[in-house]
């Protein structure tokens, strides 16, 4: 999987960033912070401005992370007949 | 605000409850590369990819939009996160990709910063012919859209 070494750092720099950046959106390109940002869409802006249409990673900065659901799909009853 | 009425109909013609209940609220949708990436194309002198067209599927149970990743990766698409997400065998990492989804039949567009990719081969809407799915539309899209499920109508409304 992409992202993975931005993840790692995103991981060794979380307690810091919890400290001062709680609930922003951190952007991280390769073992580099580039900024935080109050917005999604500013971070989006700012990584396509600087890095193009390249992988980065954009992360909440928040203790725990988002988990996203969708069950239907996960155990397969998008298309079940009876 | 712009309505679409979708109203499920069996072979005979007639409105049924079973029939909606089978395939679900779907509507064909067009996924588009956002304009951000779209004006970095432009100014390199690239060819903007033509957006891919086919059948989503109105899952309220889903939290968030996912698009077959294969699609994504056609567009030309590159990750910008990496989300979690359970499965019946633990919990696993996706990519998450930035789009525009557009609606063909009402002209709605919303740029989504964040949908996620996943292997969506094999699902269809049980129409006849059956249509392959190419995403399930989440609650991060429904949050700006009205929907409505009508069994007893035996139809379904999205609204903007």
């Amino acid at each position: 999987m992409e992202l993975q070494q931005e993840l790692e750092y995103f991981k060794s720099i979380k307690e810091d960033l919890l400290k001062h950046h709680k609930n922003k959106f951190a952007l991280i390109k390769g073992p580099e912070l580039v900024d935080t940002f109050t917005t999604w869409e500013e971070a989006f802006n700012a990584g396509i401005d600087r890095f193009g249409n390249v992988p980065f990673l954009i992360k909440l900065v928040q203790e725990e992370d988002e988990k996203i659901q969708f069950p239907a799909f996960v155990v397969g009853a998008i298309n079940v007949n009876p | 605000m712009s309505t679409h009425n979708q109203f499920i109909r069996d072979s005979s013609g007639n409105l049924s409850s079973p029939g909606l209940a089978n395939v679900g609220a779907f509507c064909p949708i067009e996924i588009h590369i956002p304009p951000q990436i779209a004006q970095i194309l432009t100014n390199t002198g690239k060819p903007i990819p033509k957006c891919v067209t086919g059948i989503a599927l109105i899952d309220t149970g889903a939290s968030s939009t996912c698009v077959h990743e294969p699609i994504l990766q056609g567009l030309g698409l590159n990750p910008v996160g990496v989300v979690n997400s359970g499965t019946a065998s633990g919990p696993t990492q996706r990519n998450v990709y930035p789009i525009r989804i557009m609606c063909p039949t009402q002209r709605w567009t919303l740029d989504l910063g964040r949908a996620m990719g996943v292997d969506l081969a094999g699902q269809i809407v049980n129409i006849v012919p059956p249509v392959p799915i190419i995403a399930l539309l989440g609650r991060d899209l429904l949050q700006h859209w009205v929907f409505i499920y009508n069994g007893p109508g035996r139809f379904w409304t999205i609204a903007t």
